[in-house]
């Protein structure tokens, strides 16, 4: 059996990712009816054959919502991720290159400003300059999620430059560029690996939380916090409709929490919790 | 007034102390001498009963007619500090940063029920100025970082004396500390020892602090005691070849001065040594009997654990 | 000691100019014509020009940008567009209901997230270990908002132990708007719990497995007095640092329950401006929270430095 299957935290991680991507895969070729379709004589209906887990205040089938709300989900992690992935590692890098000098100073300072600004404050920033939106939502996550990736990056590329084999390359004449593309780069992967999984659950509890408010995703996208914003209105008489997009989300944030607690365990055996 | 009876310690099964016996009368002195990994952290933890988790205790161990081993905790947590006491080797770790020394030696005395938290405050100065801690009210007020590595030490020993205990146990005391301060820590030791007539287990790898402290020696190697006796004899005129063998290192100065913390490293050791003698693979005069069967006790002049060398006639 | 608190206290200033800075040309100058923005495609460039004027916004950028800095101080930060009144008073009177309700969720953060925390690394591996672990990973994972919601079916509709919604005000009935702050709290405080038991189980593993603990044993201390005497203290410097950036999710978690739990403070004030385009109430209250959360983390670096007595700078 793989290592990594034994692993608990990792196990019950992929299989509830599993279900996630099997979901937003789904919801790509089949959804029980169209998300976004009204049916006002069917409103607010309970679950039932015909609609699984009942149907909203317009008449709209919760459980092809909740299906298409998990390929929102995802895409929105990934995106606010990759964003974050991709520059916060080029900055992290680049100021551990530079140690101690103003770049490093600089770019460092810029980022520790960056991430002063609560996540929620930065994206009411930017929403409030480009106007409410799913892609502007996502990009203010992605820029919270960059000072994140670059001080863990900056950090780990200090530690393996300070490798003995580092210096070895050096001075067998490899450029800066390419100790850091041949020998830097694999060395931090793994780490950035198990940062991206937290920081993908983190995207997607911000961008139900910016949903939930009315200045995320806006409709007729169907996103969990949404639903959840237009359930709170009938608590009293369909409370059916705040359980279901509720625990999708927790369901998407503990399986990427668990992937990433499972996979620093597994990647360094030294940091597994006592 | 300390009976150890075939005291064996085991970690995960594996043999880290293998029947030890000794006795301890009030007043004496018994020196452990062995290498790190020989066990003589672990009798000292085994006595104050704290092994730390995954660590099993058999055999008795018996103070002033009481037994120890199987006591709830809280049975002992009455006799730890009381009746007898610790010093450890590290003073720069063994106290708590973020404590005052002052109230740190101070502690014991009200836990016990001594003193009342004024009174054993001031109590905690008259023990700093006893062993030695120049201004000792200011320096109750100070944290441990602000003291020197002796001046650490000699505020350990004030916590372990606070409650006048029994019997003290001394961890390789002096071993982290500079040769200048140990003379010093050691002549404080024997002055402590002499006023309040406590008995003392002293242990070390140097060989001349052990003559220097001790009334007798147990000279241990791999969990099981090489050899023992009155200081001079097991000093003098060794009988174990592994006794003989550490003798005859000390002018060469190969001292083991390495510190092993308790559990980690030892357990590839323990796992491969063999079921017999512990000594066999490096001894000059082992052979197949040694490794297989455990080596009978001869007593003479000091006693020995040997299958071959006679102990030197009493 | 003053030299290094001098340089601390120039490094905020620094940085909370920096903010305004930032606010102030995100929301007033980047949008290109903020009059404009707020009044909606509706609008008559007559209707527009007007605005501008009243909104001083014919002005030059870099003296509008002072004068509402000199207004921080003052207290004059302009009207509303929307409510049409004064911004610092619409601000002084929703602070009642913000500041309880943050201080309320970071202590029960603290004290649940402490008390769980030291619970599990005293049982580390055993079942109380494991419980809490499977506890604070749910913790981390359901949102607070959702929990929010959840609270209110079961004890505000359910149970009718509390309401649903809604603050009564403090010179009212003080019980009732505690109780109508202790729901919306217990949810914010929920993931911030979760993540500080996590951190305090870490910290104490690592602080039982020194030296000075089995000093501590030595003399006599139980386990229970060892953790409460010796470690407690120890583990929890560590936890402090990351006590300013949990208050500062805790702070951006505000704005999500007082929508949640329709309290009139500054976060459902911001969600109104923000659907109002009130861009003049929206960058005195970003500023704000912005500006808190700069000054709890710098205070939190100074309590850091104060807890840990090998850190007291100027003592010998």
């Amino acid at each position: 059996m793989n290592p990594a299957w034994r692993h608990p935290s990792f196990r019950v991680g992929a299989i509830l990712m599993g279900l996630v991507l099997g979901a937003a895969l789904l919801s790509l070729v089949w959804t029980p009816y169209d998300p976004a379709e009204m049916r006002i004589m069917a409103r607010l209906r309970p679950p039932s054959a015909q609609n699984w887990l009942g149907t909203d205040q317009f008449g709209r089938d919760i459980a092809s919502m909740v299906l298409v709300g998990a390929r929102n989900a995802l895409l929105v992690g990934f995106v606010a991720v990759g964003i974050g992935l991709v520059f916060g590692v080029a900055l992290g890098m680049l100021a551990a290159l530079y140690r101690g000098r103003l770049i490093d100073e600089a770019v460092m300072r810029a980022l520790d400003f960056i991430f002063a600004f609560p996540a929620v404050l930065t994206a009411i920033l930017i929403l409030t300059w480009f106007g409410p939106g799913l892609v502007n939502a996502v990009v203010a996550i992605g820029i919270f999620n960059i000072p994140v990736f670059a001080r863990q990056a900056r950090g780990a590329t200090l530690q393996v430059l300070a490798q003995d084999y580092i210096r070895a390359a050096r001075l067998a004449g490899l450029s800066r560029p390419a100790v850091m593309l041949r020998h830097i780069l694999p060395n931090i992967t793994g780490l950035m690996i198990v940062q991206g999984s937290t920081q993908f659950a983190f995207a997607i509890l911000a961008e139900a939380s910016l949903s939930y408010l009315g200045i995320g995703t806006q409709p007729p996208n169907p996103s969990w916090g949404r639903m959840l914003n237009d359930a709170q209105t009938y608590l009293g008489t369909a409370p059916h409709l705040a359980l279901v997009p509720g625990l999708a989300i927790a369901i998407a944030v503990l399986a990427f929490n668990l992937l990433g607690d499972g996979l620093r365990d597994l990647l360094d055996p030294r940091m597994k919790e006592r | 007034m300390l009976a150890l009876r075939d005291l064996s310690v085991t970690f995960r099964g594996y043999p880290v102390l293998r029947n030890l016996s000794f006795d301890l009368a009030s007043g004496e002195t018994l020196g452990l001498v062995g290498e790190s990994g020989s066990g003589k952290s672990m009798t000292a933890l085994a006595l104050m009963g704290l092994l730390p988790p995954g660590f099993e205790a058999k055999g008795s161990i018996r103070l002033r007619g009481t037994e120890l081993l199987g006591l709830p905790d809280k049975a002992l947590c009455r006799l730890r500090g009381r009746a007898m006491a610790m010093i450890f080797q590290e003073p720069m770790t063994a106290l708590n940063p973020v404590l005052t020394v002052g109230a740190q030696i101070a502690e014991g005395l009200v836990l016990h029920g001594l003193m009342d938290p004024r009174a054993a405050m001031a109590e905690a100065i008259r023990l700093m100025e006893r062993v030695g801690l120049p201004d000792p009210a200011r320096r109750a007020r100070s944290y441990p970082h602000e003291l020197s590595g002796g001046q650490r030490q000699r505020a350990m020993i004030a916590m372990a004396i606070s409650c006048r205990p029994a019997v003290l146990i001394a961890d390789e005391p002096t071993s982290a500390l500079d040769v200048s301060l140990q003379v010093e820590i050691l002549a404080l030791l024997r002055e402590i020892r002499a006023e309040t007539g406590m008995a003392m287990i002293f242990i070390s790898h140097d060989l001349s602090v052990i003559s220097a402290m001790a009334d007798r020696a147990l000279v241990l190697y791999g969990g099981l005691a090489m050899e023992s006796g009155p200081v001079r004899p097991v000093i003098d005129r060794p009988a174990h070849p592994y006794t003989q063998g550490l003798i005859a290192a000390i002018p060469r100065g190969t001292a083991h001065t390495h510190r092993l913390s308790p559990i980690r490293g030892q357990v590839p050791d323990l796992a491969s040594l063999p079921p017999g003698c512990p000594f066999a693979g490096r001894c000059t005069l082992g052979d197949a009997r040694c490794a297989g069967t455990p080596p009978p006790l001869r007593s003479g002049l000091t006693q020995i654990h040997c299958h071959h060398a006679e102990p030197v006639p009493a | 000691m003053a030299l290094f608190l001098i340089k601390r206290l120039v490094g905020l200033v620094l940085t909370l100019f920096l903010a305004a800075l930032v606010i102030f040309l995100v929301l007033e100058i980047l949008p290109g014509d903020p009059a404009a923005m707020m009044m909606g495609v509706s609008a008559t460039p007559e209707t527009v020009a007007a605005l501008q004027a009243e909104l001083g916004l014919d002005r030059p950028a870099a003296t509008r940008f002072l004068d509402w800095l000199a207004g921080i101080f003052t207290g004059h930060l302009g009207l509303s567009y929307t409510y049409r009144v004064p911004v610092a008073g619409l601000i002084a009177e929703r602070l009642v209901v913000t500041v309880p309700l943050s201080l309320m969720a970071l202590a029960l953060a603290v004290t649940a997230g402490v008390t769980f925390g030291t619970l599990a690394a005293a049982n580390a591996h055993r079942r109380a270990d494991m419980i809490v672990m499977v506890l604070t990973q749910l913790g981390l994972a359901i949102p607070n908002f959702w929990f929010g919601i959840l609270l209110i079916l079961v004890f505000a509709i359910g149970w009718g132990w509390f309401p649903a919604g809604g603050f009564p005000g403090w010179a009212a009935d003080p019980l009732l708007a505690f109780r109508a702050l202790l729901l919306p709290a217990i949810a914010l405080a929920l993931p911030q719990a979760a993540s500080l038991a996590r951190i305090t189980r870490s910290t104490m593993l690592e602080t039982l497995s020194e030296d000075y603990i089995r000093t501590a044993r030595a003399k006599g201390l139980s386990r229970g007095q060892t953790i409460r005497r010796h470690a407690l203290r120890n583990a929890l410097i560590p936890v402090l640092t990351i006590l300013g950036l949990q208050f500062s999710f805790l702070l951006a978690g505000t704005i999500v329950l007082e929508n949640v739990f329709a309290l009139p403070g500054l976060g459902r004030l911001l969600i109104q401006a923000i659907g109002g385009h009130d861009l003049i109430l929206i960058k005195s209250l970003v500023l704000f929270y912005v500006a808190t959360a700069i000054l709890v983390n710098a205070m939190v670096d100074l309590a850091y430095g104060l807890a840990d007595p090998r850190l007291r700078v100027g003592r010998a």
